[in-house]
Formats: C-alpha cells, structure tokens, sequence
C-alpha cells in the first residue's frame, strides 16, 4: 500500500509537537519537584501517581480562569502578545533531528518535521521573533512593571542573542553546512562531537541559553522582588500559561540545539550502529540533561544585577565568542582538516 | 528543494492552530465579572500614578543599536562560516581568513570604542 | 562563489587600484582608535594630515604614473587618471574642510575626534563613488559619504539651528537613498545585473532602454544622484541645511558631495537615453534660474553661496546634457566636468572657510551687513574672499572662468546653442550678487550695528588652507595647462 508523503510528515508533526508541548507541561511539574527535592520538601503529589497529573490540573484551570484586561492597554496588542511569544519557540522546533533515519520497509523517514539546507538560519531567524512577544506584552499591558520587565528582557535577549549566533557560527564553519541533519550526522563517534573542538563555544552557548530564555540567574524580566511579574504582570489565566508554555519550549527547543549542535544529537557513544530508537533516547536524555541543568542552576544559584548582567554580556561573552569564530577560522583557513 | 519547506508549513499552521485555539478556549470558558478595582493596572496595590506610557532610559535605546550593529555583522558572518571549509580546501584559505579578519577586526575597533566612550556602561 | 573567482579578485591590480581608499579607510580608524588614547592634540592633527597626505599621494601617483590598473574586483571598481583626479579633488576638498575647521569648533570642542573620524569616511565615500562601476558599490560610497555628513552637519549639538539641518538633511537623504534602490531593483529586474557595464553595449543598452521599468529604475537613480548635486527640482533642502551646518561642513557638502555624485553621475552617462538630453538642458536651465534668482534676494552670505552652488550645479548638469546629447569630442564632458569642479573646490571651499573664520567672532559675521567695511578691518581675509567670489561669478583670469568656459562649449559642440546662450545670460545675472559681496567689502563703512573690528589672529591652519585655495584659483585660472593635460 501506498503511504502518502503528507500523511507522514503529518505523523511526525503531531508526534514531535505532541512530544514538545507535553515536554513543556512537564517541565512546569519538573520545575515544583526538584525545587522541592533540593529544599527538602515533597512538592506536588495529589493529582496523579507523583503528581504527574498535575499539569493537566493546571491547564484546566487556567482555561476557567478570567481573562483581565487592564484599564488603558492597547487591547489588540495584549491578546495578540502572548501568541507572538509562543508561537516563534514552538516553530523552531521544525528543523531539529531528533534522530536518524528510521527504516520501515520501503520508506526511509529522517526523524525530523522537516528537512531543511538553511535550519540553523530559520531557527535563529524565528527565535529572534520571540522578543516581539515579550516586548509587545510588556508595553501594551499599560503597568510600569510590564513596562519596565519586558524593556529588560528584550535588551538582555537581544544582548545575548549576538553571543550565541556567533557560537553557532563557529560549529557552522567547522562543519561547512547550515543544515542540522548534516551536523549531527557528521558526528557518529563521540570523538567527533563538537565539543571537543568547540569547548569555549559549548561553554559561552549553555550559558548563553539561560539569558535567551530569561531563565534563572538571569530572570530579570521576572525578577519578583523588584518587577513583581516583570512584562507578563498583567496576564492571567490562558494568555498568562502561553507565555509560560513559549518559555518552556524555548528552553526545550536550546537545549535540543545545544545536544545537536555540541553533543552528537542522537549518537549514541561507542555505538555508532545504535537502532533508531536508541538514538532517540539518547538525544532526549542530552537535551534532558540541559533541562534539568535549568532547573539545578535555577535553585542553586542567587540572582545577577541587571548592569552585571549586561557587562558579562557585551564585555565578555561577545568579544570571547568573536575571538573563538576568528581562532576556529585560522585553523580552518590554514589547514586543520 | 522548496517541497522541503512544505511540512514546515503544515507545521506552522498547527503551531498557530494551538496558539489561537487556546486564547479563544479561555475566552469563552473563563469566567468574566470585571469590577473598576480589577481592571486597574497592578502597582503593589496602590491607585496608579500616571500613564506607563513613560519615557525610558536611553541605555535601552543604545543597547538596540549596538545590537543592529553586531547583529549585521553577524548575519555578513554566515556566508563566510558556510563557506570557510570549501574556500580553504579550494586552496584560498589564507585570503579567505585575511579579509574576514579584516571584517571583524573593524567590527571590533568599533567594540572597543563603544567600550572604551563608556557605552557599555550600564550604571552611569 | 568558486575559488578562481577569488583568485582574481585580489589581483595585484586591485590593490593598486584601492590602495588610496585603504589609506583613507586604515587612517580614519587609527585616528577613531587614537582617540582612545590620551594623545595630544598634535599628534591626531599629524594622523589626519598624514591620511589625507598618502591617499593624495597615492592618488597623484597614479596620475602621474605609466599604467593605471583600470577595470578591478570583478568590473565593479575602476581605477584610472580620471578616478585619481577625482581622487585629488576629493582629499583636497576635505583637507580644506578638516584645516577650516582647526579652530572652529573652540567654544564646544567635545568629539572634536569623531568630527575628524567622520571627515576621513566621507573622503573615503567619495573615492568609493568616484570610481564605482556597479550600483551597489555606488551605493555603498554614497551611504559612506552621507551617514558621516549627517552627523557632521548636526555637530554644534547645543544649537538649535544645526540640530535642525542634520534632522532635514537626514530625512530628505534618506529618501533619495531609499530612491536610489528602489531604482537599482528595477535595473536588475530587465538586465539581471547591477554593473554598469550592460549600458557600454550597444545592442544590450537600447534593449534595457526599451523597458518601462527599466526607464523609471534610470529616472529614480537620476533623481536621487540630483538630490546630492542639488538640482531642481530637488533643491530645496539646501538654503537650511547649508545654513544651519557648522561652515566648514557646509563648505564640505557644498564641494565634495556635489563631485562625488557629478563623477558618478559621469560614469553612468550611458544609462540616460539620447532623447533625454533636452530635459537635461531644461532642467539644467531652471536650476541655474532658479539658484541665481534666489541668491539675488539672500542678506545671508552662506544662504548665498547656498543659492549659488544650486547655479554652479546646473552649470555642470548643462554640460552633461551635452554629452548625452553627444559631444562630438571624446571625454570633453568628463574634462568639463572635472575642471568645472576642481576649480569650485578651490572657490567654495575657501569662500566657506573665510566665512567659517569671520563666523568665529560673532554669529552675524556671514551676513551682508557683518562684511561691510572688512576690507579695511582684515584686508588679506577681504582680499581672498574677492578672489572667490570673482572667481564664482566666472571673470576672466579665474579658475571659475575656464571651467564656466569648457562647460559651455561642450554645450555649443553638442549643437544646444539656444541653451548655452541662455546659460550664459543667467550667469551674467550672477554677478549682481557676488559683486554686492564685494562692494560691501571694500566700498562700504561699517553700519552703526556692525561687529566691532575684531583683532584676533587667524591661526595657522586656516591661513594656510586659505591661501592654498587663491593659489589654486589663480593658477588654474592663469596657468591651467598641467590640470589639462592630465584630465
């Protein structure tokens, strides 16, 4: 029989984004539990076996919730925001090889939605519309703590964002391609991964991650003590778990890119024959790992300063990553290949 | 090649199926009994002073440019990463590496004339 | 791109050929980082004038010398006698500029750096323009020569005036810029390609020219370069902007600007359709109508010069005219053209520069009123001025004379003779108001509201720069024959 393309690519569409949302929801459990793990507490535990239920709970409420409007927003833009911030994180998702190639009789299928020669400049080109969502929720909601908590995130995110295209560049001149499958194809045997040749970058880009993501030490759009709850203050209900969901995927979407573009994507170490779904578990268990570091450093370390925060960014992070594009260029350029 | 952006299509009309769905869902289910008190902009439970349609800091404003500035560069950045393993094997490497330093060597006299004229300060 | 490619795109002949822009390029961004740095006041002076020294240099060789590299980087760029006369002119009108300017700014002398910085770029725009064979390259000139004189021309931050001529000349050069590639975009769209080398062939010119878009993709590009060369009917930001800028950079925008879109505007000569030429002459007429008939009425001597240099403009559009219409001797145009401008550098530099000194000692120093009775006040200063302005209006034994001269006899040989003759009329109305210049100068006392005789010297560089610009005036009026032979 016959499988048409579009039924496949739409099975993998719904596997992948299923896979992604459900990720993020999680992620908001993951998030209570080992806070409350490194606090010695127990965390959520009614809704379910270990309070696995309990993002479903949550998602219910929040769609009973009430919606507020506050006196004086920019309506359009305040209802509209909050899918602007998610929806660019989910997207980038499209480009990542969450693993191999899957043989099933006649078909092979590349495990990724879509297949494309330019995915690292669509994943970037779309990550960079997520400051729209934060910067746009932050005005329109006409409160000084919106204001003030989405002016910051987006000069951090956009600060940091030059630190990490240029890390990502540096993987992309060693590799010759902007295309994700042919990266983490190119390293089948854990003494090809990019770390080994890109350690600095690996290093500035997983820090570089948080920042992106207004993650904790660097959640100044949040920032409670001073912003109450920096551009998303005025949010409630639906709108308010969007930004949350946009925020989840992001860090889930990085952390994927972070194993693909450093770690192997699905290579499995010292087997490079692994079947498929090895490779997928593999893949999922190094971008778990950049997962669960969010959640480490979020309940270990205490918060920056916003001026330290930036100094790190434009005095050291970008001349550092410049430096490493240029030194990985020399040995390009004069022959290490 | 363009059929490989076909799924992505599919794909984003699913995403933004989801985004959408989800505010028209909570529109319609959650409750709505809005009282003066409620619809107040939230200042720590004070009446609000003012507008926030406030004017900023001009840190923010720099800070955009600059990054317009870099952000350029990198994106002139790309062709050269791409294509810095077939030029250096093609046996122009040298050259290659030479203009492109040249490149960001100016990008980062301009780094450090921001630095230095104190535009990365944040705390002045 | 393949490697061969490359190969010969960094040809010996292309740095030869870029080799005065490198110099340019290399010593502004040593004086940006010498900024950095507490260096003296004297040693950034050496650095600019060692800058502008080698890319004159540089350039002067390649006149002077045996081969010229000529066509480079890929059909883009090109390096002859002509772009390196271009190129003198160009360090020259700059260097006039940076001198002037010495001791201008004293009062609010903060980023008197940056100014130097921005000066260096706007040459290296120039170059760039000069020599560009390829639109994008053009544009990238242009855009290296405009963003500069933005900033430039809002420099005395803490007036309100120069403010306000910065904003107007940014807003209006923003759109010629975006003119200008909107312009590109529909070349490309009927030829595929951006070089003007498309329009050297006969057989593919006349089919580009066939094109509608093609025709509104030329009448853009024409309109935004006679936005920078001020023509009618895009002259109207010039009186503000001119007035409003700190003098040394009005007399910088008067002169460099003006030729580096005319040497553009040369080199593309063959993108305007034959049929065109009579518009040009129409065009031309009414903006030296109109620069003229405005400048008669001005109490302010640089909204004069401002009027004037709308006249001067159409001057040199009359002349290009006549080589669209096709002037029967090869390159007489260009020769024109770039006598016409060397010789204006000279005149509307240094008037901008003597003006930029008297300007120092009050702010009213540049009207009519504040010139009156200077010739006994500072003789020698009264005395370059007449220079100038005799030199302006196109008397006999000036460079301004031969230029006005060459100009209209490349008309009279491309058979425009009613224009020509008309040329010449609104040129003889020009003398009205340049000759008022003068008798205020020498003729007349100062009025009881006029500045107190002012005793302070003139420093240096500026007395230096002014006596460069009446050597030039004269020689190129007495003794032309060197710039001849090498036009």
């Amino acid at each position: 029989m016959e499988v048409p393309l579009p039924l496949i690519w739409l099975v993998k569409i719904v596997v992948i984004f299923g896979g992604l949302v459900s990720t993020a929801a999680l992620m908001s459990l993951a998030e209570r539990k080992v806070s409350a793990w490194m606090q010695y507490r127990i965390g959520p535990n009614r809704v379910g076996p270990f309070g696995l239920l309990q993002p479903l709970a949550d998602g219910v409420k929040f769609i009973f919730k009430e919606e507020l409007i506050p006196a004086g927003a920019n309506k359009f833009m305040f209802r509209l925001a909050p899918a602007l911030s998610a929806a660019p994180a989910m997207l980038t998702m499209a480009v990542i090889p969450i693993g191999g190639t899957v043989v099933l009789g006649e078909y092979s299928i590349p495990l990724s939605i879509a297949d494309v020669d330019i995915g690292v400049l669509f994943l970037l080109a779309f990550s960079g519309l997520s400051i729209y969502g934060v910067i746009l929720g932050g005005w329109a909601s006409n409160s000084k703590y919106s204001l003030l908590g989405g002016l910051r995130a987006s000069a951090q995110m956009i600060s940091y964002e030059l630190t990490l295209i240029l890390t990502i560049l540096a993987v992309v001149a060693l590799e010759g391609t902007l295309n994700l499958r042919t990266i983490s194809e190119n390293q089948q045997h854990v003494g090809e991964w990019n770390i080994w040749t890109q350690p600095l970058a690996f290093v500035l880009f997983t820090i570089t991650m948080f920042a992106e993501t207004n993650r904790h030490p660097f959640d100044f759009a949040e920032c409670e003590p001073e912003l109450v709850g920096g551009f998303h203050t005025e949010y409630s209900a639906m709108r308010f778990a969007l930004y949350f969901l946009g925020e989840y995927c992001a860090m889930t979407v990085l952390s994927c890119l972070n194993a693909t573009l450093f770690l192997g994507g699905p290579s499995v170490p010292f087997w490079p024959e692994a079947p498929w779904f090895v490779g997928i578990a593999a893949f999922c268990l190094k971008a778990g790992f950049f997962l669960f570091l969010f959640l480490w450093v979020r309940w270990s370390l205490p918060r920056m300063r916003f001026d330290q925060l930036m100094r790190l960014g434009w005095k050291v992070f970008l001349p550092l990553a410049l430096a490493n594009l240029l030194i990985t260029g020399g040995f390009i350029a004069f022959g290490a290949h | 090649m363009l059929e490989s952006y076909a799924p992505i299509l599919i794909y984003a009309a699913v995403v933004i199926g989801f985004a959408v769905a989800n505010l028209v869902i909570s529109d319609l289910l959650g409750r709505k009994r809005r009282t003066i008190d409620k619809d107040r902009p939230y200042e720590s439970g004070m009446t609000p002073e003012g507008s926030a349609r406030v004017r900023l800091s001009i840190h923010f404003y720099l800070v955009a440019v600059l990054f317009i500035l870099f952000d350029v560069e990198s994106i002139f950045l790309v062709p050269w990463a791409v294509s810095a393993r077939a030029l250096s094997e093609a046996g122009v490497g040298p050259i290659v590496f030479a203009e492109i330093s040249l490149f960001v060597g100016v990008l980062a006299i301009g780094l450090a004339y921001v630095w230095r004229k104190g535009g990365l300060e944040w705390d002045r | 791109m393949n490697a061969s490619v490359l190969k010969t795109l960094f040809s010996d002949a292309a740095y030869a050929a870029l080799a005065p822009l490198f110099a340019l390029g290399i010593g502004a961004l040593a004086v940006l980082v010498a900024g950095l740095f507490p260096l003296g006041k004297v040693a950034r002076a050496v650095l600019v004038l060692l800058t502008l020294l080698a890319a004159a240099a540089l350039n002067v060789g390649m006149l002077l010398g045996d081969s010229v590299p000529g066509l480079v980087l890929d059909g883009t760029f090109v390096a002859d006698r002509t772009t390196a006369m271009w190129g003198v002119i160009f360090t020259i009108g700059v260097g006039l500029a940076w001198l002037f300017s010495r001791h201008y700014y004293d009062e609010d002398a903060s980023h008197q750096n940056e100014h130097d910085v921005l000066m260096l770029a706007s040459a290296l725009g120039m170059s760039l323009m000069a020599g560009a064979r390829d639109l994008i390259v053009f544009f990238i000139g242009l855009e290296l020569l405009s963003i500069p004189l933005y900033a430039l021309a809002a420099f005395r931050r803490n007036r309100a005036k120069s403010v306000e001529a910065g904003l107007k000349y940014f807003l209006l050069g923003a759109f010629a810029a975006g003119f200008f590639l909107y312009g590109s975009a529909l070349i490309y769209a009927v030829s595929g390609t951006l070089k003007l080398d498309v329009f050297a062939d006969p057989a593919s010119r006349a089919k580009i020219l066939e094109s509608p878009m093609a025709l509104v993709g030329v009448a853009m590009l024409t309109g935004s370069l006679f936005f920078k060369i001020s023509v009618f009917p895009f002259h109207l930001w010039v009186p503000d902007v001119y007035e409003g800028s700190p003098t040394p950079v009005t007399g910088l925008m008067a002169t460099g600007t003006k030729a580096a879109a005319f040497a553009f505007l040369l080199n593309a000569l063959l993108a305007l359709p034959s049929s065109t030429s009579t518009s040009l002459a129409i065009i031309a007429l009414i903006t030296m109508a109109l620069g003229n008939l405005g400048a008669l009425v001005q109490q302010d001597v640089k909204r004069m010069l401002a009027y004037s240099g709308i006249a001067h403009a159409g001057v040199v559009l009359l002349g290009i005219a006549g080589a669209v219409a096709g002037d029967p001797k090869q390159g007489g145009a260009v020769q024109a053209a770039l006598f016409y401008m060397a010789a204006y550098v000279a005149t509307a530099g240094g008037a901008f520069g003597v003006l930029a000194l008297l300007e120092r000692d009050g702010e009213r120093m540049t009207t009519l009123e504040g010139l009156k009775g200077l010739g006994q006040r500072r003789p020698y200063l009264a005395a370059a001025l007449t220079v100038f302005m005799l030199s302006l209006a196109g008397i006999p034994a000036t460079g301004g004379f031969l230029g006005k001269w060459m100009v209209f006899s490349v008309a009279v040989r491309a058979e425009m003779i009613p224009a020509a003759v008309v040329g010449v009329l609104l040129s003889v109305v020009a003398l009205g108001y340049y000759l008022r210049v003068i008798i205020a100068m020498w003729m007349q006392e100062p009025g009881e509201d006029s500045p107190l005789a002012s005793t302070r010297a003139i420093a240096l560089p500026a007395t230096l720069a002014s006596a460069a610009c009446v050597a030039l005036v004269l020689v190129m009026g007495l003794a032309p024959r060197w710039f001849l032979d090498h036009m």
